[in-house]
């Protein structure tokens, strides 16, 4: 990360000021107050229009022939990726949530892929908006359970083959269990985010801190963790997408 | 190819092209996807079972605590429902690890140890 190592560069000369956490800051750059609500244009709107403009450009553009592009083949295989992963997990039978999850996955993806280019700002590195994605999907699996099921769906909730004398204490930790999944959706892939942003920044500020005769290694370090950092991007998003698609499918075919 | 009547390929040539070419494209992405399961996503699953953890220790604990505000008993409510938090987090590990994704990944590391040991019994 050329860009970061410099931008911690700038920073260091002021004194040591290397504030690796500066990167994760909000920045309002259109002002914009609606009754007692801050609804700013803020450098993470700015980054989300930037994500949803390369998922689209992407999408959109590269043709769509017969005998596939390069670029055809990419867009194809991300489908083919998705479409895969949805079969297996859910069958035919969630075909209708293919435009949701796929979605879903290309707006992460390209979310912490852009995270890795340098002075870029990471939207997925806030827990409120993974919190937010994570709740329509919470919201979105639970109405759907419901739809489906009506109020069989809460059967979820009792778990089969326990002595009736368990069901008190056994209910409530079924219905814990539920509601933790927003939760876990999105602490996995906040944390994941920012903590490896965050190490980075660390690294970077080594590498300036002990110059040219110890800074290499720091430096060797951080072109091992940047690897790392687009694996786990990409991972991420799959993740989250696989888990999205399970809890559909907890919904759909109500086997927990 | 046999070429049809002005030149181009026949209808049935291309057929039997586009038939060639879609089991080709069924193997590979059944391949690809096996292949990035064994090897990619174990640091995932694993950090999932993390996250699971603790997600249940943070949502048993806030239930409470919204609880509690909302009945003004507090501490109550926190008490009992935080180490039930905490029991719904292990069982949603147990259950993450039991579903068919964990039960690859058990055989994947089952694998590897295997054929480690068979490696370093071949050295000595």
């Amino acid at each position: 990360m050329k860009g970061e190592a410099a931008h911690g560069a700038a920073e260091a000369a002021g004194g040591l000021a290397l504030d690796p956490m500066h990167q994760f800051q909000i920045q309002r750059i259109i002002p914009f107050k609606l009754g007692g609500l801050d609804l700013s244009f803020t450098n993470s709107t700015l980054w989300m229009f930037i994500v949803v403009g390369v998922c689209a450009a992407f999408l959109l553009l590269g043709g769509s022939r017969l005998v596939p592009s390069r670029w055809q083949s990419v867009k194809e295989m991300t489908y083919e990726f998705v479409a895969g992963m949805m079969r297996d997990i859910l069958g035919d039978s969630g075909r209708a949530f293919f435009p949701f999850v796929f979605t879903l996955f290309m707006f992460i993806l390209v979310a912490n892929m852009l995270g890795m280019v340098p002075y870029s700002f990471t939207v997925t590195s806030h827990i409120i908006v993974t919190f937010t994605l994570a709740l329509v999907v919470f919201i979105l699996a639970t109405a759907v359970g419901f739809v489906k099921h009506g109020a069989g769906y809460l059967k979820m909730f009792v778990p089969s083959g326990v002595p009736a004398y368990m069901l008190p204490i056994l209910i409530p930790i079924e219905v814990i269990s539920y509601f933790t999944r927003p939760i876990s959706l999105s602490v996995r892939l906040f944390a994941n985010m920012m903590a490896g942003h965050t190490m980075l920044k660390v690294f970077a500020g080594f590498v300036v801190a002990l110059g040219i005769l110890g800074g290499w290694a720091p430096l060797a370090m951080m072109v091992a963790l940047t690897g790392l950092e687009i694996l786990v991007a990409f991972l991420q998003a799959y993740v989250f997408a696989v888990l999205t698609v399970i809890y559909l499918n907890d919904a759909i075919n109500m086997h927990h | 190819m046999a070429a049809g009547g002005n030149g181009g390929p026949s209808r049935e040539d291309l057929d039997a092209l586009g038939e060639k070419l879609a089991e080709h494209e069924r193997r590979q992405a059944g391949e690809e996807r096996r292949r990035r399961r064994r090897a990619a996503s174990p640091y995932g699953f694993g950090f999932r079972l993390v996250t699971e953890l603790v997600a249940g220790v943070a949502a048993g604990f806030l239930g409470g605590w919204a609880l509690d505000r909302w009945l003004g008993t507090s501490p109550w409510f926190v008490l009992l429902l935080t180490p039930m938090g905490m029991a719904a987090g292990i069982l949603n590990v147990v259950r993450a690890a039991r579903s068919a994704e964990g039960e690859r990944h058990l055989d994947a590391i089952a694998a590897a140890e295997e054929e480690a040991r068979k490696g370093s019994g071949k050295k000595e």
